[in-house]
């Protein structure tokens, strides 16, 4: 079990209210750390499950090898109650997301402000988030683009399966200051999330956030704005935590080596056409007269 | 004519005349490896060894650190080194292998990352390849004496990350670089040190058991000499040779 700090907003492992103020589950962290790393998870995910999915993606960052395994004392996983305590009837609740999402990121960015890196020296802040957890994110940045944090400075983002719609980074989107808030933007995207091409466009129109939008975790549109696009192929929705892939982008966004497997290449195999038997014809044989 | 059998053959005639000369070269090597293994656990030549490489990397760093002025001490530097790595115990800090000294160094050099001021000596010692005004920059960031640090622009807030990011880097290269020194340098000398050994023997050996008038012998020593260092070179790999050809002739 790889990283260990946690913070959290959540009232209740399940379901609950917002928090007004972040609780550090694990002090001192993040408090007068150089570099702060802070996890997002998405929506339906309780305590328990968000923090399930945050281990197989700290293991697989420490499976890369020592310079990665290194970043793990930076990396902090934030609980939100994106969630009810429906059971399995708790995906349902997405279009009742966005409010939680909105206020996790107000009083968020409200405790962002108060972090200071080693005797009150500048911090690095680092994001990774999956799902609605990019809403989160994208709100968090809208806020501390109006009102920055004193000593904090957003060096890069992930944005993984991102459930934004396009429209709202896209040119004059509600989002777009935050959007272009960090230094350094990543997103990875997959054709094949089925919740994204499905679910999203009716939860979102449900939830009153637009008329079927396309969510940017969908192809990585729009594709001007971040400073980096990545398809994980194969991933659905809930495959990009413990896709190896995913720690591996995060290890090279923070500087860490990791090793690099080339390429394979292959000449694809080409047989030369099938031989075309020439029809025989048979002239009639005729007589010359005389 | 049957070329494999000639090849097949001629493996035999080598190993007939080398074989015996193989051997014994071989016992040398395994007298020689065990007599340094035995030296290294009885004495403790490593950390020896160790304490003198960062000691002369600390010494060379440090006039090359860009300290605009302040004098670095290599020897205050090296106590600091060992305060912040094994809280002071020296033996423990250079007993361990190097890639855990260099471990336990980049440890240290986070916390003298966070606070440079209060470690200026290792501070420009590890740095010492760095950007002179990003030190600067760093060294300076220290908090005022007394009241709140006054609030840092946009651009001096980046100004400062972007500099401790780059001394970071430098300092962990540095670290990567001391560590394949002295790990080359150990392993250097390790060799060395078994080529000596294994000629000593063998010379020991010939001096001892080849039965020679007082005048002969003497006229013998350049050749026992010559004898003696090809065997020293030989014997830490006459081994491998006797495996190789005995596999060979299977």
């Amino acid at each position: 079990m790889a990283g260990w700090n946690e913070l959290s907003l959540r009232e209740d492992p399940v379901g609950g209210e917002v928090r007004e103020t972040v609780r550090e589950l694990t002090p001192p962290f993040p408090q007068g750390r150089r570099r702060v790393v802070l996890l997002i998870h998405g929506y339906n995910n309780t305590k328990d499950a968000a923090r399930a999915a945050y281990e197989t993606f700290t293991d697989d960052l420490a499976a890369l090898g020592p310079g990665a395994g290194a970043l793990l004392a930076d990396v902090g996983k934030l609980y939100w109650p994106g969630d009810v305590a429906l059971g399995p009837l708790s995906f349902l609740s997405y279009p009742t997301e966005l409010e939680p999402a909105k206020k996790t990121a107000e009083n968020l960015a409200t405790y962002l402000r108060t972090l200071a890196g080693p005797a009150g020296t500048p911090v690095e802040l680092y994001f990774v988030c999956h799902s609605l957890g990019n809403r989160v994110l994208l709100e968090l940045l809208d806020r501390l683009a109006e009102a920055p944090a004193p000593l904090g400075h957003v060096a890069a983002v992930v944005c993984m399966a991102a459930a934004v719609p396009v429209e709202l980074v896209d040119a004059g989107g509600a989002l777009l200051r935050g959007a272009r808030l960090p230094d350094k933007t990543l997103v990875l995207y997959s054709r094949d999330d089925t919740v994204l091409h499905w679910a999203f466009p009716l939860g979102e129109t449900a939830a009153g956030d637009g008329f079927l939008p396309t969510a940017v975790g969908r192809f990585g549109e729009p594709s001007g704005l971040w400073t980096e696009r990545d398809e994980l192929a194969g991933d659905d929705h809930g495959d990009y935590w413990g896709d190896p892939r995913a720690a591996i982008r995060l290890a090279r966004v923070l500087g860490a080596a990791v090793p690099q497997a080339l390429e394979a290449a292959a000449i694809a195999r080409r047989t030369l056409p099938r031989a075309t038997a020439i029809a025989s014809r048979e002239i009639p044989a005729r007589e010359l007269q005389s | 004519m049957d070329i494999p059998a000639a090849i097949l053959k001629m493996v035999d005639a080598i190993y007939a005349r080398a074989f015996g000369f193989a051997t014994a070269l071989a016992a040398v090597g395994v007298i020689s490896m065990a007599l340094i293994q035995t030296v290294k656990d009885v004495f403790p030549i490593r950390r020896w060894f160790q304490t003198y490489r960062v000691r002369d990397w600390l010494s060379a760093q440090a006039p090359k650190a860009p300290a605009g002025g302040h004098p670095v001490s290599a020897e205050a530097a090296e106590t600091d080194l060992v305060r912040l790595a094994t809280s002071g115990d020296r033996d423990a800090f250079y007993d361990l292998a190097i890639e855990q000294v260099t471990a336990q160094m980049n440890a240290a050099a986070q916390m003298v990352l966070d606070f440079p001021w209060l470690h200026p000596d290792l501070f420009y010692c590890l740095a010492a390849q760095g950007d002179a005004e990003d030190l600067r920059r760093l060294i300076e960031s220290r908090p005022p004496e007394r009241g709140p640090r006054p609030p840092l622009s946009d651009e001096d807030k980046k100004a400062l990350l972007d500099a401790r990011n780059r001394v970071t880097h430098q300092v962990q290269r540095s670290l990567d670089g001391l560590m394949i020194a002295v790990g080359f340098r150990w392993k250097f000398w390790l060799q060395i040190a078994s080529f000596v050994v294994s000629a000593l023997i063998v010379w020991t050996g010939l001096l001892l058991f080849v039965p020679e008038p007082i005048e002969v012998l003497a006229r013998h020593l350049p050749l026992y000499a010559a004898l003696a260092v090809l065997g020293g070179f030989l014997a830490p790999v006459a081994r491998d040779l006797v495996a190789a050809l005995q596999q060979i002739r299977k």
